[in-house]
């Protein structure tokens, strides 16, 4: 008796699983649907509010209505009489070189110093702020905002590529380098230029002519790693720039000409005489995890890692600010 | 072993492809990809009157971003939301 009651018991919760389970697929698909009809109706949006009738409406419902009001109105209206009268000319829109308003500059005022709350326990999610500048813009103001607000629970970095001077922001990590032909340097936070130590204006003796930037490849320290272990930590070497990259690049690469392009300004930088960047003794005891190894331990290291691997030097031809997302093209 | 290179929960970039070239919106989307972490969130904000298509165009030409969700402006003084969210 008690065991038929058992299995009742089993199969009224089966029917109620699968009653359940269906009711959920039922919703899952609802919610998908209703998420699809919301980006079908916000394109929907997108494009009626950028048509050239509502950008007009909009324009004529402004108060006051002035001279650039005005001019916006003609450009406008002449865009969509071509637009009707000869669609083969398409979204090519004749624009007239008006003269530029200069503001006035503002007077100089000392920098805001972040406030950067207690650092809550455990690791922080990471989040990094792009933003082309790190002025006193609205996007300046809004990254200043969530690092104060949000900072104890996220490890929040910047990423621009220009800081102004004198800055406008310090307390945040801002990433920025840049590239001269006399080697290269960081910007820090505070708006410091920050020497590398094979800069020409360094003071330790660590300068050569020919070395004064180094670059190295991501898919080069995987080899590194596969060799000698999870123990080479992607940036270990110390180069001034690291690449992301699923090739392994040899020194006959750069023959070809290849160069550094800003992504924010398409200023590029060639890579000429580039040379390979001889590891050092240290690196070579560090990566085989031996610090005393004998020098005959040593060579098929030096051999291994003096063949591009470890990386490669050049001097730049030329000015450049290099920020994360900058990239190696074709020269 | 010292954190990935590169690799954020959250890539944030409000108002920052406004101010490139159309035609460096692709190439930034796709190095900026490259920061977040597999399964990532990648946010990006920008004016309604920079036109949202382009924007969506190149969302989709990047392969490792999928658009997780997009919301219009209503007006074209405000901001259009990308939310993107890399591959695992």
């Amino acid at each position: 008796m008690a065991q038929r009651d058992d299995n009742a018991c089993e199969e009224s919760l089966r029917a109620q699983i699968a009653q359940l389970s269906a009711t959920l697929q039922e919703r899952e698909a609802t919610v998908a649907r209703l998420l699809n009809d919301n980006q079908r109706l916000n394109l929907a949006l997108a494009a009626v509010r950028d048509s050239r009738w509502q950008q007009l409406g909009d324009l004529l419902r402004q108060r006051p209505f002035g001279m650039t009001e005005l001019r916006a109105v003609l450009r406008l209206g002449g865009g969509l009489a071509r637009t009707r009268i000869a669609p083969a000319h398409g979204g090519v829109t004749a624009v007239t070189n008006l003269p530029m308003i200069v503001t006035p500059a503002e007077p100089v005022v000392a920098p805001y110093v972040v406030r950067l709350p207690q650092r809550a326990e455990g690791s922080r999610r990471r989040v990094v702020h792009v933003i082309a500048n790190f002025m006193n813009g609205g996007s300046s103001r809004l990254v200043v905002d969530l690092v104060e607000g949000l900072g104890d629970r996220y490890d929040q970095r910047v990423l621009t590529s220009f800081i102004p001077n004198p800055v406008a922001f310090v307390g945040i990590p801002v990433k920025e380098l840049r590239l001269t032909p006399r080697g290269a340097a960081g910007i820090t936070e505070a708006g410091e230029m920050v020497l590398d130590v094979h800069h020409a204006d360094h003071p330790t003796p660590k300068f050569e002519p020919g070395r004064e930037v180094s670059f190295g490849f991501t898919s080069h320290y995987g080899k590194m790693r596969a060799r000698y272990g999870e123990g080479i930590a992607i940036g270990c070497a110390g180069e001034n720039i690291l690449l992301e990259s699923d090739r392994v690049y040899v020194l006959e690469d750069f023959a070809s000409g290849l160069a550094f392009r800003s992504a924010a300004s398409g200023a590029t930088v060639r890579l000429d005489s580039v040379t390979v960047a001889d590891p050092c003794v240290e690196f070579s005891r560090f990566s085989l995890g031996d610090p005393g190894a004998s020098p005959q331990d040593l060579k098929p290291v030096l051999q291994f890692l003096g063949d591009g691997v470890r990386g490669y030097c050049f001097t730049p031809a030329g000015d450049l600010r290099l920020v994360p997302g900058d990239v190696l093209v074709a020269g | 072993m010292s954190a990935p290179f590169f690799e954020f929960d959250v890539v944030l970039a409000l108002s920052f492809f406004s101010t490139l070239r159309e035609s460096r919106i692709g190439a930034w989307l796709d190095a900026l990809a490259g920061f977040a972490k597999p399964g990532g969130i990648f946010v990006v904000t920008m004016p309604a009157s920079a036109g949202a298509h382009s924007m969506l165009r190149e969302i989709e030409r990047v392969r490792r971003m999928k658009l997780v969700l997009f919301r219009a402006a209503a007006t074209r003084t405000h901001r259009d939301l990308f939310v993107m969210r890399k591959g695992s």
